[in-house]
């Protein structure tokens, strides 16, 4: 009835790796960090807050296509 | 534009999607799978963005700025633990056949029929007007495009959109009775109207940045002139809080893994574990790119069409009619459709399975307990039945939807109501992970939970939506229900000061939580949710043994169940479903001769009975076609109740505890004996080498001894067979033998020197000695020897060294040995000349003799110490000493806890050092292989 068990799925450490960026990006991206990126200063034209927001979303991405990637 | 060509062009979009299922359920049937990829499996995910998403998160944020990426962020941030939640998810729906988040709620806690009731029941409630919400999009975009009043022609688009999706839902999405069975057509066509949306929307977002602006800095700058605008920059100017905006994450994260088409696309249709990991990366860079234009389509919507009142919602459209591109709106109102289509699709297949799984079948498997004889024929038709039912329940949620979005959707602006929607399925999140990884949940607690949780959720969030003319008075919300201050919709007992989505969701998950955890810890949890809290939570570390030992007990005939899965599944499923149990249990069913008997012939004691595993796998089948709750009463009225005693649930959990423990054990003891084994060759190996050693050491030894011998016999010998030898001849060959007898007797005393030395015998009788005075005396015991040779000797050891700690007579023998050597090393023909120095080092002092005899070449400098070396190579040499001098020499200054080495080059002559320490280091223990060394 249940497919053969198989506990080991991965490299072990690859579910902590990615537990803790998402904890880490979390933090990154909700206050009180981000009121440090919260005023109306503009980097190339485009709002700092927009921008900050747009690359941690960016490098999150990275990050995970990394980890994920990795052990393949 | 002209509504025909709008129309024409939307049912041949939607024609499209038919013939893309079509072909994808054809090749799907012809084992050639389109959709058994990751990229589709990610594309399929991004369901998640509706209309709500395409029209609404541009209102939104010509509203309140960024916060509507917040929607869009919540998922990014929980994809990375998506390894862990909802691999988890996903293997566990496998193993249990489990097809929605009702089934995976209902089974965790102990099969509870009303709880998989009551968690439809709140997806029913929660997102149907979300489907309306995606009706009416299309419908007024449909307005927008043709511009035609928003009355009787958004009626008609929105029920012409309703009837053809659900003909679509119907023909592609309930196709079989076990809901289990993957909808490929369904997936490709998501799939493709994700790819399609955000094409659109990446095509407009250009349009209005590159098209109508200069780029993004040319739109930020001008929006930036602007102080309504430029207040959108900011968080704060824009008033939102981080409280709104921590909530808007959560709960983006709660619905991108419990919305009912979320939990489908990414659970049920799920082809392999492992596109998960494409998916993890791949959906939240969807989510990123389509976002990428919200923004500046919104400022472009602001600064073009700000003056003439139009919803925000509508920019999207508004603004390339506006300009005069007509085929773009046409192609951004396509993307639109796209999104709102697949959401309803999806949802609404998820949606009557969970109606008919939990609302209707749990009332249907009751009946024929009562009536044994007829149980046969109502189980075919049930399972008739039960597709029949879904097929109405997909009609009956569009209906309900439709009759929502004309009734009171038309107010409702796109992004609150799918707010709504996500706190109601909010709810499910404390009851799923602590389903998933915490055993103590229990069925109390989490019907509780859940209860409260939606009754708060409905106070909080739903009664202010119902506050209007002919409707609630607004007096509720200022003054509270029945003019009850504490009982305000927006402040809760009283809660002030934060925004209505953050107040909601946490009062409702107050409730939620608290009683959840509270009441579970209250009441310990029966044996069965027992059994299925070890299935659930510890499904990747081991099979639950609990769950196929306490299965169903009974004596059941085998035909039985055999006509029960007939029934539901049909004959040709089910002989392939038992074929596959009889490949992994060839113990548990009876042989075919056995079971060809007609079951009539033979008295009911006779028939062959069903092993519980057959019933524990008969009841998953089930729970894949009608929800575990009914399979399990299904299954009940066939095999009596299901005989799970609590402590046989706990010995046995406390068992395979107790083995996982022991195996845990067993391996550390074996990794450990490993590591002595690995040793112990080792050890074995340097024996072996050793042994070796030794074998070729008596060889040597014994040849040594016989070159001396034989000279001795031989000379012997001509001195017995010769008496009439001449005197002075005679007196050679005596004098001969007797040095040859000395050397044999040296030879002797070396070897047992030697010997000693290595057994670890010897013992040293230090005393402080001047070290000046013992070279001395040694350089005039080879000044014989060296005048010979006419070899120069100096000596240059200062005596003002300290004294040094040494056994006399042992390091006299170093040192004569190595004059001696330096004495014979001298090359023939050049004046040798030897030098003793001494110098005082750290705590050592340290010795040189230096020679300029013919050298050591590199490669022998680390052998000579070596026993017999020179003797090695007699081939090569004449052998000038025993071969033992440097061996003995090594040794003792080893036993002074000294160091020897030489430094030399051919024909430049050689300097052997001694290091000796000045303060006598207490013996160390000698490791295991040291005494070995040779």
């Amino acid at each position: 009835m249940n497919p053969s068990p198989n506990p080991t799925d991965g490299p072990p450490q690859r579910g902590q790796r990615l537990l803790f960026v998402a904890g880490l990006f979390a933090v990154l991206l909700n206050y009180p960090l981000l009121a440090a990126f919260d005023h109306d200063g503009r980097v190339a034209g485009v709002p700092v807050l927009y921008l900050y927001v747009l690359l941690t979303w960016l490098a999150l991405i990275l990050l995970t296509a990394w980890l994920v990637c990795k052990a393949a | 534009m002209n509504k025909l060509l709008v129309i024409a062009f939307s049912f041949g979009y939607l024609a499209l999607l038919f013939g893309v299922a079509y072909a994808a359920e054809r090749r799907s049937a012809a084992r050639k799978s389109l959709v058994a990829n990751p990229y589709v499996y990610a594309l399929s995910m991004a369901v998640y963005c509706t209309a709500w998403a395409y029209y609404g998160s541009v209102g939104r944020a010509a509203h309140q700025g960024l916060s509507f990426v917040g929607i869009y962020l919540g998922p990014g941030l929980l994809a990375p633990a998506w390894w862990l939640v909802l691999r988890k998810i996903i293997r566990v729906c496998r193993q249990q056949r489990l097809t929605s988040i009702a089934d995976f709620i209902s089974a965790r806690y102990g099969k509870s029929a009303s709880l998989g009731a009551l968690v439809t029941g709140v997806c029913v409630l929660g997102v149907v007007p979300y489907i309306a919400l995606q009706i009416k999009a299309i419908a007024s975009s449909f307005v927008v495009l043709t511009g035609g009043d928003q009355g009787a022609g958004a009626s008609g688009a929105a029920l012409f959109a309703a009837g053809t999706l659900a003909m679509f839902t119907v023909l592609f999405g309930v196709r079989s009775v076990e809901a289990t069975e993957r909808h490929e057509g369904v997936v490709l066509a998501v799939a493709l109207e994700s790819l399609v949306k955000l094409l659109a929307f990446l095509l407009l977002g250009a349009f209005v940045t590159f098209g109508l602006f200069g780029g993004f800095a040319d739109l930020f700058d001008q929006a930036a002139a602007e102080p309504a605008l430029r207040q959108l920059f900011t968080f704060k100017s824009a008033g939102t809080s981080g409280a709104e905006w921590l909530t808007l994450l959560v709960l983006s994260m709660s619905a991108v893994l419990l919305l009912p088409r979320q939990f489908q696309v990414a659970v049920v249709e799920n082809v392999a574990e492992d596109h998960l990991r494409k998916a993890m990366w791949l959906f939240p860079l969807y989510l990123l790119i389509i976002n990428l234009f919200v923004l500046p389509i919104a400022f472009g919507g602001l600064l073009k069409l700000g003056g003439r009142g139009l919803d925000a919602d509508t920019f999207v459209l508004a603004l390339p009619l506006a300009t005069g591109h007509s085929w773009l709106a046409l192609l951004t109102y396509l993307g639109g459709l796209s999104a709102a289509s697949s959401m309803i699709i999806v949802e609404t297949i998820a949606l009557s399975v969970m109606m008919s799984n939990h609302l209707l079948m749990p009332l249907l498997v009751r009946v024929p307990a009562a009536r044994p004889e007829g149980q046969r024929r109502w189980f075919a038709y049930l399972g008739r039945v039960a597709l029949t039912s879904r097929r109405l329940a997909v009609l009956l949620v569009l209906a309900l939807a439709y009759g929502y979005y004309a009734g009171v959707g038309h107010q409702l602006p796109l992004v609150n109501t799918g707010l709504v929607s996500f706190a109601a399925v909010a709810q499910f999140l404390p009851a799923v992970l602590g389903g998933l990884y915490w055993k103590g949940g229990t069925r109390r607690g989490a019907t509780l939970g859940l209860l409260a949780g939606f009754g708060v959720w409905f106070f909080t969030l739903v009664l202010p939506t119902l506050v209007g003319p002919g409707r609630l008075p607004v007096s509720v919300l200022s003054d509270g229900v029945g003019g009850l201050a504490w009982l305000r919709p927006g402040a809760l007992f009283g809660l002030d000061g934060l925004d209505y989505l953050s107040h909601g969701l946490f009062w409702s998950w107050f409730f939620n939580i608290g009683l959840y955890v509270g009441l579970s810890l209250a009441w310990p949890p029966t044996a069965l949710e027992l059994r299925q809290a070890d299935v659930f939570v510890d499904v990747f570390r081991r099979r639950s043994l609990a769950e196929e030992i306490t299965g169903w007990q009974g004596r059941t005939p085998l035909p039985d169940v055999r006509a029960l899965l007939l029934g539901f599944l049909g004959k040709k499923r089910t002989n392939q479903a038992l074929r596959a149990f009889a490949e992994r249990f060839p113990d548990a069913l009876p042989t075919a001769e056995n079971a060809v008997y007609p079951a009539a012939q033979l008295p009911v004691h006779a028939l062959p009975a069903a092993d519980p595993r057959l019933l524990t796998y008969a009841e998953k089948l089930l729970a894949g076609t009608l929800g575990p709750a009914s399979a399990r009463m299904l299954l009940a009225s066939v095999a009596g109740a299901e005989q799970i005693s609590y402590d046989s649930v706990v010995g046995i959990l406390k068992e395979s505890q107790q083995l996982l423990e022991a195996n845990r054990q067993l391996q550390k003891q074996s990794r450990q004996l490993q590591r002595l084994t690995d040793e112990l060759r080792q050890a074995y190996d340097q024996l072996q080498v050793l042994d070796m050693q030794k074998d070729e050491f008596l060889y040597t030894v014994t040849h040594e001894l016989r070159t001396p011998l034989t000279s001795i016999r031989a000379l012997a010998e001509i001195l017995a067979d010769n008496p009439d030898l001449e005197a002075e001849e005679r007196e050679r060959f005596q004098l001969t033998i007797g040095r040859e007898a000395e050397r044999l007797t040296r030879l002797i005393s070396l070897v047992l020197d030697l010997e000693k030395f290595e057994s670890g015998q010897a013992s040293l009788d230090r005393t402080p000695l001047v070290l000046a005075e013992v070279v001395q005396e040694a350089a005039e015991a080879v000044a014989q020897l060296a005048r010979e040779r006419g070899t120069e000797l100096r000596v240059e050891v200062p005596a003002s060294l300290p004294p040094l700690p040494a056994d006399r007579d042992r390091l006299m023998q170093v040192l004569i040995n190595l004059l001696s050597n330096a004495i014979k090393a001298a090359v023939p023909g050049r004046p040798g000349r030897i030098a003793v120095l001494a110098w005082p080092a750290a705590d050592a002092l340290l010795l040189c003799v230096e020679d300029n005899g013919k050298g050591i070449v590199l490669a022998e400098q680390h052998q000579i110490f070596d026993k017999f070396f020179q003797a090695h190579h007699q081939t090569t040499r004449k052998p000038e000493g025993s071969g033992l001098g440097l061996a003995i020499t090594k040794k003792i200054v080893e036993l002074h806890q000294g160091r020897i080495w030489v430094e030399s080059a051919p024909e430049q002559g050689a300097r052997f050092f001694i290091e000796l320490p000045l303060a006598v280091p207490a013996r160390a223990a000698a490791p295991f292989s040291s005494s070995f060394q040779l």
